[in-house]
Formats: structure tokens, sequence, C-alpha cells
């Protein structure tokens, strides 16, 4: 991990499913929803969805206070991008690359970039918000899910 | 959504607060500097000054006559300790639900 605060956060991932099977997870509206709890995910390129880190709202359907993220690229079978962003900011982008590794097994490769769009000091506190709302509401949840399953 | 998580997207919005937040970065600085910078009035100026404070982007000191604002800094790594936590939940996930599925057919 990078010490510089503006530079792109990267994560891979290698998982037990061939590259179609994992364009479909990734990018399917039945699926997104599921992996990646967002709101009104379409799966067609230029809608907007939303992640809304408060469980109530979301269960309302209430994207106040949500990040928003438009989908940019949808290159079917193995990139998929949307930006990231609070309204009356700059837009960060983050990018899914997947990759066939054999065996059927395949590769995510995850890049969150455009931090350096911000001063350090802005992008310390947009997050810190944004952290405030998913550290409270969204991680407990998935450690319980994944603890019960 | 408690109001102050709001209000911090609303100061990082406006272009006088994101600026007064860059001249900051280079160092604290009386409220008398900060209002000579722009063309809005020192109870403007001062406004500005109050949200910044309340989202805890900022803080003062009343030093004497002078009344002087800084960057309330933080860590910056937490932040990035916490996205890398986010995004690997995320992915754990994504792979969870790929393989459960491929599985299942």
């Amino acid at each position: 991990m990078s010490n510089n605060p503006l530079a792109d956060i990267t994560h891979d991932i290698f998982f037990d499913a061939p590259l179609d099977h994992a364009w479909k997870t990734l990018t399917d509206p039945d699926h997104v929803s599921q992996w990646f709890g967002c709101l009104q995910y379409t799966g067609k390129l230029g809608d907007v969805f939303y992640m809304q880190p408060n469980p109530e709202l979301r269960g309302k359907g209430d994207i106040a206070g949500a990040t928003y993220c438009e989908i940019l690229k949808l290159d079917a079978p193995d990139h998929f991008v949307f930006s990231w962003y609070v309204p009356g900011t700059p837009k960060t982008e983050v990018s899914i690359r997947l990759q066939d590794v054999g065996e059927k097994r395949t590769k995510a490769m995850l890049v969150h970039s455009g931090w350096d769009q911000f001063p350090a000091e802005d992008v310390r506190h947009f997050w810190e918000q944004l952290a405030n709302g998913w550290k409270s509401h969204v991680l407990p949840n998935l450690k319980a899910a994944a603890e019960a399953g | 959504m408690i109001a102050g998580k709001q209000s911090a997207y609303e100061a990082i919005a406006h272009p006088v607060r994101r600026d007064i937040l860059k001249t900051l970065q280079n160092g604290p600085s009386p409220v008398h500097r900060l209002t000579e910078q722009y063309s809005i009035s020192q109870q403007a100026v001062s406004k500005h000054l109050r949200i910044l404070n309340q989202c805890g982007l900022t803080r003062n000191d009343r030093r004497g006559q002078e009344n002087i604002y800084y960057l309330n800094a933080a860590p910056l790594r937490e932040v990035r300790d916490w996205l890398d936590d986010f995004w690997t939940d995320k992915l754990t996930s994504f792979k969870s639900l790929a393989e459960e599925t491929y599985n299942e057919q």
C-alpha cells in the first residue's frame, strides 16, 4: 500500500469461476445489488447508480447522502468502469478488470483513481464523511452475514 | 443521516470555502488576512469559517486581538486504511457470489 494519500488504490483477488461467469456476476443487475449493495443499478452505459451507507434509507430506496456512480465503461467480457463521487466534488473513478488465468479461474483487478484532483485536506474529509457512514453501517453487516453464512 | 455529515459535503462544494482550505494548507492565518483575499464582506468570510469549523475542517484560536484559523489535520493514513478495508470486503463479496452461483450451475 502506498503512503501517498493521493495515489491510486489497487486491489487484486482470484476466484474459482471462469471469466464469462465472473463478468455476469460483476455487471448483471441482479448480481451487482447483492455483492455491491447499491441502489438503482441498471447495467446500462451512462446510467447512474447510488451507494447508500445508511441502511434505513437504503431500505426505502432513498439516495439522500449517497455516493453517485455513473457507468462509464461496460466492455464485455472484462472491463467495468464507473465514477465515484459526492455531487459538487471532483469525480474519482473505479475500474475493475477481469483476466482469465486458466483452469476456470479469474483474476479481478480494482483500481480506484483520481485522488490527485483534490487538495489533500479535501480528500481526507471527503473520505472521513463517507467512512463514518460506511464504517458504522456496512462493515458490521458484512461481518455478521459472513459469520452467519 | 446526521446533519453534520451533509454539511461537510456542502463545505467542500463551496468555492470560497475550498479556497480558504487551500490557503490554510500553507499555514494558519488570522481572519483579517483571509478577509483581505476576497471581495466579500468580513461577515461573509466569518460565516464560511464558522461552517468550516462546524464541519471539523478547521479550528481557531484567539490570541489577544487575533482570531487565527488553521486546518484540523488528522492522519490521511486512516482514510487509506478504511478504503482498503472497504474494497477488500466488496471484492470478497464479489468472489463469494461468483463462486457460489458458478457451483450451483
